[in-house]
């Protein structure tokens, strides 16, 4: 499988009125899907990246806003459902979104020290999702101030599909967060992690090159 | 990042009578609290030979000897560390009342299938009658001076420390991938798996800093430990591995260079068939040359001679005290105080 290319256009569309976190709301009728491909593999405990175009692993999203809390619909398939680690040998599904905090040009791989990157990343297992900044390999780091815990979620596999809802309001509550503006356009890439016996966890992932959002 | 200083600790396997306070100790300070913590022993007791804990560790493998790294396994809790589990003491004890029919410990839940525990294979040992022969290794984490827990660790979040060689994990910046559990060859690095974080033997660093000894090592009730550090020569921990020469790494071909030492166990002779005394040790010397040494690269033969020579050290040191002569060695061997073992 190919790379998006040009990079894929994801249409955040305005929607006024309650939005429920939940696939079945009308709101997302009117969103039209985007296919992102997950096209770079990194390796195991090392930044070392490679192309990869035979895993066929793509996601699916959607995003609606009502003007104040953004949401993103994703649907991907995994075989089977991971979302323990109260295991030494178990490893939940995760997903991540990364957006440049406040440069269009950060680095795909976790930002730099100049350029960060706003990541959610939610795992199977998580009560919630975390809102991370990183600014490079090895450093993200979940936000530690309360107000960053804004982050709400929905998850349900089902007959080998993730569904994850992920929304928060579109303006930052701190400095370690993006703020979504109507008529804006950003950057965003995705992550995603297989568990269970595959063991991606970190650095061992699949993610896509960047794309743009642009919140209508 | 080179250390300042390096933490060191000697166990004289001589005097280790498997009781457990060591365990018990650590167990009490550190890991008796807090979820998730209930399988960590970071002290442990293991009986030699034995499958030890988690159940078959030297057989995992770790950083430095395997190439396809994800095919080193993570160990489990039920079946390698062990499932906690709590008896009926209540109902036996009958502290509150309690019940007239219930007249043995029963452990629930009820280890069942691959059950196991940190000292699950407890004075089992090895050889037959009459030569049957066992021992006792409490081990901590190393503290490596070259700890793969560390290299394995893609967010920094294991660390050495600088002032003393004290292995941590910071336990924020941990997202609990589990990478140092592989790392470790000695599987002495946890996940805990509520928290979901790796946690480990921390020296009892606060109790360091306050020139005290670690918990392990001052609640021992046969003062088999020595602690001390390496650049300090007047410590008997140095005296025991650098003057005397009488302390072994466990498992030095896995190339981390642990900090933790043992003196070899003696043992009693081993019997003939016909029930007459030989000259030959119970512990098989090849047995104990598979597990301690000095180098990485020392062949068996070699860790073998080593360990008679530390064999013959200590028993011409007995001798000396024996017909009335002064030993450093032995006064070393046999602590009156804290003191006399400790200098931190």
């Amino acid at each position: 499988m190919v790379d998006n290319d040009p990079p894929a256009e994801i249409m955040a569309v305005y929607n006024p009125g309650t939005i429920a976190p939940d696939p079945q709301d009308p709101a997302w009728y009117n969103a039209p899907e985007t296919i992102i491909i997950f096209s770079r593999r990194l390796n195991e405990a090392g930044a070392r990246t490679t192309f990869a175009p035979d895993e066929n692993r793509i996601v699916k999203v959607k995003a609606v806003h009502n003007g104040f809390l953004i949401f993103f619909l994703f649907r991907w398939d995994a075989i089977s459902e991971n979302k323990s680690a109260d295991d030494y040998p178990l490893f939940a599904d995760a997903f991540a979104m990364e957006i440049p905090l406040f440069t269009e040009d950060s680095p795909l791989w976790m930002g730099a020290m100049d350029k960060p990157v706003n990541i959610i990343f939610w795992r199977a297992d998580l009560p919630a999702p975390e809102n991370i900044v990183a600014g490079g390999m090895g450093t993200p780091q979940v936000s530690p101030d309360a107000a960053s815990r804004n982050i709400r979620h929905y998850q349900k596999w089902d007959n080998g599909t993730w569904t994850v809802i992920i929304t928060r309001p579109m303006e930052a509550v701190s400095e370690n967060q993006v703020s979504f503006v109507r008529g804006k356009r950003y950057r965003i890439a995705f992550a995603n992690w297989k568990g269970g016996t595959y063991a991606e966890r970190g650095g061992h992932k699949i993610v896509s090159e960047w794309q743009n959002i642009s919140i209508r | 990042m080179p250390v300042k200083k390096q933490i060191r600790m000697v166990a004289d396997l001589n005097k280790c009578l498997g009781c457990h306070t060591c365990t018990m100790a650590c167990k009490t300070m550190w890991t008796d609290r807090n979820k998730g913590q209930m399988h960590m022993y970071w002290n442990n007791v293991e009986t030699r030979p034995g499958k030890g804990y988690p159940q078959d560790w030297e057989l995992q493998g770790g950083w430095f000897n395997v190439t396809d790294k994800r095919s080193i396994p993570l160990p489990g809790i039920s079946e390698s560390y062990g499932a906690p589990w709590e008896y009926n003491y209540e109902e036996v004890m009958k502290s509150n009342g309690g019940d007239s029919r219930a007249s043995i410990l029963v452990p629930r839940p009820r280890p069942s299938g691959n059950a196991y525990a940190s000292n699950w294979d407890e004075d089992v040992g090895g050889g037959t009658f009459p030569n049957s022969y066992y021992f006792y290794l409490p081990r901590i984490c190393n503290h490596c001076t070259d700890p793969p827990c560390v290299d394995a660790c893609p967010r920094q979040a294991v660390y050495k420390r600088e002032e003393d060689g004290i292995v941590l994990v910071d336990q924020k910046r941990c997202r609990g991938y589990r990478y140092c559990v592989k790392g470790c060859p000695y599987k002495k690095i946890y996940y805990n798996p509520e928290e979901k974080i790796a946690q480990k033997c921390i020296f009892c660093y606060p109790r360091i800093e306050q020139h005290k000894g670690n918990f392990c090592a001052t609640q021992c009730v046969g003062r088999i430990h020595y602690v001390g550090f390496a650049e300090d020569p007047e410590s008997a921990a140095y005296k025991l591995v650098n003057k005397w020469k009488v302390a072994l790494r466990l498992h030095p071909e896995f190339k981390t260079e642990p900090n933790v030492f043992y003196i070899p166990p003696l043992s009693p002779p081993a019997y003939t068939a016909e029930g007459r005394l030989t000259e030959k040790m119970r512990i098989p010397i090849e047995l104990l040359a598979k597990l301690f040494g000095d180098t990485q690269d020392q062949t068996p033969d070699q860790r073998i001679a080593r360990i008679e020579e530390i064999f013959g050290i200590i028993q011409a040191e007995r001798n000396k005290v024996r017909s009335g002569g002064h030993s450093e060695l032995i006064d070393i061997l046999i602590p009156h105080s804290e003191r006399d073992r400790i200098q931190v």
